[in-house]
This record gives structure tokens, sequence and C-alpha cells, in this order.
């Protein structure tokens, strides 16, 4: 027996029913870190664009550990449609929204350059990276609180993200994955992000799924309701 | 009784060290079953526990002679169960018809016109049809609590289990809800918890009280009332030995525990009885 999850019905309530407004302003502040240079300058070099990208991309992030924010929660928590649908319609809505950010972030980075150097932006390599944060932001938003369908929430999980980011900052030369455009670990660093991003949405998924009880339970006898006083 | 739909046995459920729930077991059919207890007694922990909103518990449960711990079980069971909770959260920004009808796509509910011809008729049933185009935020608290026990209808479940509905609810949507709920536990199974002592009285076949997470009383109404038989008198003053005393309207006070000698009793309310189970010092009364 499985759930008949309405794919076609849920998208629209869903969509009405994000939290776009913390959304919306952390994507907004990312792309302003991104264009107020672009605006003011175009000869910024590689590096300050990737470390520009990285700032904005952690923006990102913790506009996505909110998506999961629902003030309804504890009325639909016991609903047949599982959660992990839910979380899935959730996630599946933002990406759309999230490309087009990421692509005029990009753009924007792209004008911030000097023409020569344009070539150089590791573009695909910056979205490796910024999916796979903005991965990890969903994926501990979705760390479950309060039984059924509760989550810890934005206010939990985005600063969560924000200490991730700085440990993954603050590791030893040889370990960082926040390395340079020309640094020889680059490609090694980008394998991991690749790694890091996966395992992220593994474990969404994992963390969307209700716990069930594999404890062998015994079958009780039913017990009358007798009237009376039990101390 | 009618055949069991929920059965529960050696139910516990601990809060970090402290136990909500100590040993809980019963079982109850069709009908309206009420739920006493003051605050922090672990009424909602037990009706979490009902509803399936947690499955971290000891010992075992069946509802509709399944196991809500096994996902299959689950699903059917939550096909079939409506849950009012505590405290109901909504999207605001929806108006009441377009949240409940978001609840029944939830609810699997994939056919449009059924599916909205089922929103309608709990939000009649609830009495608020001419709201349902109001946005949620424009709701008094009394109005949503309908919203959210609207919610819980839909599907017509068998079991349906309610967290303080009255909370926010005037006099009269209170006498609405309990003709709604007492022709709604004619053909199923109702859980109510509540404090109000007079809800239980009018509406429950059978009442469950639960005090620090044990169940301390189990029968009827009258039965419950009858646990203060000739323990209530009636004086002008407030006695000492009155485990709880309260001035009434005629300028008396209602006194409630071992009455003093020759006094004259009063016939006991499920208030008295309930009472005389909760006051730490009532105990000793009710044993003798």
């Amino acid at each position: 027996m499985r759930a008949r999850i309405p794919w076609r019905a849920m998208p629209g309530p869903t969509a009405r029913a994000l939290p776009w407004g913390p959304l919306t302003a952390c994507l907004v502040a990312g792309l302003l870190i991104m264009m107020v240079p672009a605006a003011a300058t175009a000869g910024l070099g590689v590096d300050n664009i990737v470390n520009l990208a990285r700032i904005v991309m952690l923006a990102g992030a913790l506009g996505v550990a909110f998506l999961l924010d629902d003030p309804a929660a504890s009325t639909t928590a016991v609903l047949p449609v599982p959660r992990l649908a839910r979380i899935a319609v959730r996630g599946l809505l933002a990406v759309p929204v999230l490309a087009g950010w990421w692509a005029l972030t990009l753009a924007a980075a792209h004008l911030a350059v000097a023409a020569e150097v344009r070539p150089a932006v590791p573009a695909l390599t910056l979205t490796v990276e910024a999916a796979a944060l903005v991965c990890v932001a969903f994926a501990l938003a979705g760390i479950r609180r309060g039984g059924a369908a509760g989550t810890v929430g934005g206010i939990v999980a985005a600063p969560l993200t924000l200490v991730l980011v700085l440990l993954l900052q603050f590791l030893p030369d040889g370990w960082s994955l926040f390395v340079g455009a020309g640094d020889p670990r680059w490609r090694e660093a980008h394998v991991i992000w690749s790694v890091l991003a996966g395992s992220a949405l593994l474990a969404s998924g994992l963390l969307a799924h209700e716990p069930t009880s594999r404890r062998a339970t015994t079958r009780p006898a039913p017990q009358p309701v007798g009237a009376g006083v039990r101390r | 009784m009618t055949e069991p739909t929920v059965v529960a046995t050696h139910l516990t459920l601990n809060y970090r060290k402290t136990p909500a729930l100590a040993d809980v077991s019963f079982a109850v059919g069709r009908g309206i079953v009420g739920l006493l207890g003051p605050n922090g007694a672990g009424k909602s922990t037990l009706l979490r526990i009902i509803a399936t909103a947690t499955s971290s518990y000891g010992g075992d449960l069946r509802m509709l002679g399944r196991d809500p711990r096994n996902a299959q079980d689950r699903l059917e069971i939550r096909r079939r169960l409506g849950y009012l909770p505590q405290e109901p959260g909504f999207h605001p920004r929806f108006t009441a018809f377009e949240f409940i009808d978001y609840v029944a796509i939830l609810k699997e509910m994939t056919d449009r016109v059924r599916r909205h011809a089922e929103v309608r008729r709990v939000l009649t049933a609830v009495g608020l049809a001419d709201q349902q185009g109001k946005r949620i935020k424009a709701l008094s608290g009394g109005m949503r609590q309908r919203v959210a026990l609207a919610a819980s209808l839909l599907g017509d479940p068998e079991i349906l289990i309610l967290d303080e509905p009255t909370v926010g609810l005037d006099p009269e949507q209170r006498l609405r809800f309990r003709e709604l709920i007492a022709d709604l536990g004619e053909n199923r199974t109702v859980v109510l918890s509540t404090h109000q002592t007079e809800d239980v009285a009018m509406l429950c076949q059978s009442v469950v009280v639960l005090h620090q997470g044990q169940i301390h009383f189990e029968g009827s109404s009258p039965q419950l009332a009858a646990l203060a038989d000739g323990r209530v008198w009636s004086d002008s003053v407030k006695d000492p030995r009155a485990v709880a005393a309260w001035r009434s309207a005629d300028g008396s006070y209602r006194n409630l525990g071992m009455p003093p000698d020759g006094a004259p009793t009063l016939p006991p309310t499920i208030e008295d009885g309930y009472l005389m189970l909760v006051q730490p010092t009532a105990g000793a009364a009710v044993a003798a």
C-alpha cells in the first residue's frame, strides 16, 4: 500500500505556503553583493570574483535554510501524503528561482572582471560549490523536531549553515575546500564539493522519512473499559 | 462497549528522564471519550501518540487493528483519522477555503470537484460557510479553531482526536461545537481532551482521567462524579479541612473533602469527582 501523492495539485498551494520572504531577502542581498562591485568596476581579478561568489552562495544557502519553515506543520502533521513528498515539492519549487538567481550572479560576476580574464572565471565549478552549500542548508533545514512533520526551522538551520561554512573556511591548507582559482587542489576540492552536494541530498531524503520502529511488538488483548480509580 | 478502535497497552514515553506517560493502558470503541487531567498530565502527549504524530513510545498501540509504528499501517490509519492539535497552525495568507483545500490535497483527495465539495461540507459543518473566502489572518481565534476543526473532519474520519478544541470559543460557539461533536460521536470514535468538565459531562460516554502521566480513573461521567459522593458540603464559611472550597453564587461555600459530622452534603458534579482525584491532598479522601 502506497500513499497516493497528488503531484499535480500540490505545487500550487505549496508555492503559496513557501516562506518566500527570508529566501527572497537573502537572494537579493547576495545578488547585491555581486552587482555593486560589478557596477562600480570591470577590473576585478578572478580570485576576487571567486571570493565574492562564495559570499553570494552563502547568502543564498542561508535563505534556503528557511525553505522548510511551515507554520501549518502541526495541523498537517499526520496527513497521509508523506513528509518526503512535501519536502521534495518545496525543494523543487525553489530550484527554478535559485537557478535564475545564480545565473544573474554569474552574469554580474562576468561583468565585474576584466574582459581578458573572463574566460578564466570558473563558473561551472563555482556552480557546484553553490549547489553543495544550498543542498547542505536544505538538509539542515530538514532536521526533524517534534514528531511527524516538525523541522528545526531556519532559525536553527541558518546558523548551523553559517557555522559549517566558517568551519570549512578555517580548515588547514591541505584540507581546505575554499581554494583559490589557480590552486593545484582546485579540481580535488570540487570533487569533494560534488560529493558533499550528493551526500546532502541523500541526507535530505533520509531526514524526510518518518522513522518506523522495527521493534517486535506483542499483539495485546483488548483492555475492557472498567470503571474505577486506578492508583 | 463496541469493538475497540484504539487499544493502548503499557504506553510509556519519557522526555529526557522525565516520564510523560507511565504504563498507560486503555481501550476505546465507538462513541466520545473524554480525556481529563491537569496541565502537564500527559494528555497532549497521549493524543499525539494516538494521532500517529510520534512513534517514539514504549508499549503497544493498535488503532483500527493496526500498528502505527509500521509505515503501511500508519498510512492506513492516517487515511481514517482526523486530528485537531492543541495549537493548530495555519498559512495566514490562505483563505479558510484555500487552507482546507490544501489539507484535503495532503489527505490524498485528488479529484478537484469532489475535493471542493468536501471542503464546502466541512466548512458548513463548523459554521464557516459564510467566512470561507476570508483570509485566515483576518479570522478571530475562535474562527481559526473552527478552521482547524474543519480540517480534522475532512474525509469523514473513523477516529477523531481533538486536543482542547473549545479553547478560544465563546459560549455560543461552544454550544455549537457540542452539537457537532455529539453528532460525530454517534458513528465513530472521538477522543476529546479538555479542561471543561461540563463538556465532558454533556458529551462523553466515557472518561479517562490522566494525572502525572498515569491513568487515575476510567469510567463514565456519573461514575467520576460519584467519587465525590458524600464529599461535598455547603457551609457559610470556608472549611480549613476541605481540599478545595469556593464561594458559590448564593454566598455559601462549597467545600470538597472529608465533611465534618452532620454537615449537609450536596450532590457531586463531575468536577468534584475530578478534583478529588487530582488534588494533592484528596487521594486519602477518595481512598476513605
